[in-house]
């Protein structure tokens, strides 16, 4: 699942798409106003059903359109992946900052989440 | 404020033990402002236990150290298994206190009485040593914040105004004297302060207040 900012995430997610037959299981792209207003408890949520992942994807930190949307952002995905490593799951979050111009950074994402081990892990 | 810090995710699951439908109770007072076992942290565990497989819910009440807040909880709390309680200890008590017979597990640490001095830092404040002197100290009481709980001056270690056992902390003796100072009353220190008194506090054993005028 994708969850991305209406102001430079979304954007850079369809311009992603259109450009790339990608390999990625990308379901659902989730289009919000601002990265900041995702809660731990709504990652939490979209992964306690068939999705493995949940990839945010907002505009870069010092240049968010919220200002500090992105940054509160990346502070919950971290403590996400810290309770999820914790409690021995093997479900995780990523996030992304891009601008509609730059989507090279989703690719790198999406290509460092597909090789680590608990990917591997949730495909064996 | 009453502060804690939430138990490892391991340690709790192995108090569940073979537990598996679970209710996840919040405290919507001290718990939440420390943002340990408020509304927000229990649905973030419940969710956690659902990816583990648990058939958990959550809910919070304003405090779980009142009976009259829990008491209209004793239907739901009997119909789980177990209940993990993000109150502090006096809240897994209460609980205790309204259904012995289940399995009631602390999901939180109480750790010390304390304030946020800033966003997302809290610091202890009071040991409710059951005498209070914290006028006589400029606002700063010693029996918590001095390492040594010193009440006739400073140790003598404190380096750049930072205590020598926890040089993070700043040393509650030169807070004292700037304070004092500040009001000009640093004769205050000259007075000596007489060994204190723990009957009053912990040590002088389980502590109980009484309004005779409120009791039924």
């Amino acid at each position: 699942m994708v969850i991305a900012c209406d102001k430079s995430g979304y954007p850079a997610m369809i311009k992603y798409t259109t450009e790339n037959s990608t390999n990625h299981e990308l379901t659902r792209i989730i289009k919000v106003p601002c990265l900041g207003s995702i809660k731990e408890s709504d990652i939490l949520e979209a992964l306690e059903g068939e999705c493995d992942l949940v990839f945010l994807v907002g505009c870069p930190i010092d240049s968010c359109f919220h200002q500090s949307g992105s940054r509160f952002a990346q502070r919950r995905v971290n403590r996400i992946n810290h309770l999820l490593e914790e409690a021995g799951i093997p479900k995780r979050a990523a996030i992304s900052f891009v601008t509609a111009e730059k989507i090279s950074e989703i690719k790198r994402t999406l290509d460092l989440i597909s090789f680590t081990p608990v990917q591997e892990e949730l495909k064996s | 404020m009453i502060i804690g810090e939430r138990k490892p995710i391991p340690e709790i699951l192995t108090m569940l033990g073979d537990s598996k439908k679970v209710l996840v109770l919040g405290c919507g007072t001290c718990v939440t402002v420390c943002l340990t076992g408020g509304d927000k942290e229990a649905k973030e565990l419940a969710s956690l236990l659902r990816i583990k497989g648990y058939e958990a819910d959550s809910l919070t009440v304003e405090r779980q150290c009142e009976l009259e807040f829990i008491y209209p909880l004793r239907e739901r709390i009997q119909s789980v298994d177990a209940v993990i309680s993000l109150a502090c200890g006096i809240g897994v008590q209460a609980l205790f206190e309204i259904d012995s017979e289940k399995n009631i597990y602390p999901g939180i640490n109480t750790t010390f009485m304390g304030m946020p001095v800033k966003q997302g830092y809290w610091e202890e404040r009071c040991w409710g040593c059951g005498d209070c002197i914290i006028h006589l100290f400029g606002g700063t009481c010693p029996i918590t914040r001095c390492a040594k709980s010193l009440l006739n001056g400073p140790c003598g270690g404190s380096k750049d105004g930072k205590c020598e056992v926890k040089p993070d902390r700043d040393c509650a003796w030169q807070l004292i004297y700037d304070h004092l100072k500040k009001l000009n009353r640093l004769d205050w220190l000259l007075a000596i302060q007489p060994p204190k008194d723990w009957s009053t506090s912990r040590y002088g054993g389980h502590r109980k207040m009484t309004r005779e005028d409120m009791l039924l």
